[in-house]
């Protein structure tokens, strides 16, 4: 904070300079501008870093930054169908509409529509994740059009590619953004934004204690094909989650934890067993979990209420069938936003348990979803040699 | 924390205090809502140590950053707050009372202007009223969120350093943040 205070000082110095052209007869002190800055969406900020250097500094700064992703929190929904990306205003008072999302390309890539949809990893602190082609890696904040491409991961995997497990994630106490990569073979591959390079971790992702030569596998939707791929890690808390399927106990299935700040592996037990369409996500700062009830046409919606404590799984009817439904984010703070069978978007009430489709203009026949939000978050540039540090700014 | 040798708490509603502003108005104002304002409070909690008997009704406290049309706003604004000592309503009863806050919030806004918004900050951060402070500077953001720079810095008096083809560079290459920006 002593940074925000120097800065300050010379706002204060800088202001004193300043021409007399006002249109109030009171000038506000530079702290109270700066209280009032984090209420603007990043497009306006953006802009009003060319008001003058001073504002550029202090809209640039990390502190400022992590200040306004803490305040703002304008949440966007995010879809990938076919070779395009889309973004929704689901918040907005008119009717929503699905907006095309420019994405980095990779200039040799193929034009031809490619089999599978952009995969999305995930998303945080408004940085997402994408996999536009085997191994081919983004990073991109969408409301700022910054993009990075990952280096090629030193790590391969034998085997379908349909059976390989992803995961992006903060981690906060080190302040770095991971990019993981698994499948059920003893090595992990990790890419660090803050190394800007890969690395492997030994050992599996999830390791079933009554059978350590035969560790979980990645748990596949029963309506998933195999060729599709597996639905990306539910990043919360620093750490990564997926939901694993155990040899042993025919067919129980667990939820793996990967730390990403201290490599260190865990588990946390899903509220019932022998359940089906198993679906995980974060809603309002809470792990959430939806499956189906097996033979019937309905489900349930699971909140861990104290994260990491499987007694606090706390659970509400969902009196709408489906087959699987993703939870997505907050509804104007009453509500719960669910993608429900990859084919529609639904608003789904945790009073009564009730779903209402959601309507969205423009929206795909099939799609991947996921939520981002508007952040100043810089994404550095990784380049094929490992530049310089001076010329690489991470932003918190 | 009450103490058997003091009288007993007086109920919210009767209990008044008055604000005295830099034109020297004064306003009688319920305890409650002057309790908003921090620094109406820890000047309110200075007198009562020094004197028990005039609790409210005869301590007149100066604002002499505060211009009467300014303290009236956030009067006005403080009132419509919930109450931190009303009783529970039940969530009928909220919902209803939210409504009737945003309409009344509003219609406040439409009849201000912006320069009357740097007044409002200005006073509600000396008076620290958390509150009111966290609404207009809301509503300020709201009011500069599409307009161009040049209206910025004309607003809070700031001078343009950037040498022109710098500032030139920057429209460039952040084109997508200039579009669809008001007209001055």
């Amino acid at each position: 904070m002593s940074i925000i205070r120097s800065m300050i000082t010379r706002l204060n110095t800088y202001s004193q300079l300043k021409e007399e052209s006002k249109m109030s007869n009171s000038n506000l002190p530079p702290e109270l501008i700066a209280d009032i800055l984090p209420h603007l969406p990043v497009k306006s900020l953006s802009r009003f870093k060319c008001v003058s250097k001073p504002w550029r500094t202090l809209i640039s700064h990390p502190d400022f930054v992590k200040t306004h992703l803490h305040q703002a929190q304008f949440r966007r929904i995010l879809l990938s169908s076919a070779n395009s990306l889309y973004s929704i205003d689901h918040e907005t008072d008119d009717l929503a509409a699905a907006v095309d999302l420019h994405y980095p390309r990779d200039q040799t890539q193929n034009p031809k529509p490619q089999p599978h949809a952009v995969q999305i990893i995930g998303s945080c602190n408004g940085l997402v994740c994408i996999m536009t082609q085997p191994d081919i890696f983004f990073i991109f904040n969408p409301t700022t059009h910054q993009s990075t491409r990952l280096p090629y991961a030193s790590i391969g995997f034998g085997g379908s590619s349909a059976a390989i497990g992803y995961g992006f994630g903060y981690a906060p106490s080190i302040d770095d953004y991971k990019l993981v990569k698994a499948a059920p073979s003893p090595a992990i591959g990790v890419f660090s934004l803050r190394d800007r390079d890969w690395n492997t971790r030994s050992g599996f992702l999830y390791q079933d204690p009554e059978n350590r030569t035969r560790p979980g596998h990645f748990y596949r939707n029963p309506i998933q094909g195999e060729k599709d791929p597996l639905p990306p890690a539910t990043s919360l808390n620093g750490s990564l989650h997926w939901v694993f399927k155990l040899h042993s106990t025919g067919g129980k299935c667990i939820i793996g934890v990967f730390n990403l700040e201290t490599d260190k592996r865990g588990f946390m037990q899903v509220p019932e067993t022998a359940v089906s369409g198993f679906s995980t996500g974060v809603v309002n700062g809470s792990l959430c979990l939806m499956h189906r009830e097996d033979g019937l046409r309905r489900g349930y919606f699971w909140v861990m209420k104290e994260y990491g404590v499987a007694a606090s799984w706390t659970k509400i009817l969902v009196e709408d069938p489906f087959l699987v439904a993703k939870p997505l984010c907050l509804w104007k703070n009453s509500k719960i936003l669910i993608a429900k069978d990859k084919k529609e978007l639904v608003l789904f009430d945790p009073k009564d348990g009730t779903c209402k489709n959601f309507e969205v203009a423009g929206i795909p026949d099939r799609f991947y979803a996921d939520s981002y939000v508007e952040s100043l978050v810089t994404v550095p540039v990784i380049t094929k040699k490992k530049s310089n540090l001076e010329s690489f700014c991470l932003c918190f | 924390m009450s103490n058997t040798s003091e009288n007993p708490k007086p109920s919210s509603s009767s209990a008044k205090m008055t604000l005295k502003t830099s034109d020297n108005e004064l306003f009688e104002v319920e305890e409650a809502v002057a309790m908003k304002f921090c620094t109406v409070k820890q000047y309110f909690e200075d007198e009562k140590d020094s004197d028990v008997a005039a609790r409210g009704s005869t301590t007149v406290i100066p604002l002499p950053n505060v211009h009467s049309a300014v303290l009236a706003t956030l009067i006005s604004y403080g009132k419509k707050l919930p109450q931190s000592n009303a009783v529970a309503d039940n969530h009928e009863e909220e919902e209803t009372k939210k409504k009737e806050r945003k309409k009344y919030e509003q219609g406040l806004l439409k009849n201000l202007m912006p320069g009357e918004l740097l007044d409002l900050i200005s006073a509600a951060n000396y008076l620290d009223f958390k509150e009111g402070l966290e609404f207009f500077n809301q509503a300020l953001a709201d009011h500069i969120q599409n307009k161009s720079v040049e209206y910025v810095r004309k607003f809070f008096g700031i001078k343009n350093d950037y040498e022109p083809h710098e500032e030139e560079k920057y429209r460039e290459e952040y084109a997508w943040a200039f579009e669809g920006v008001d007209e001055d």
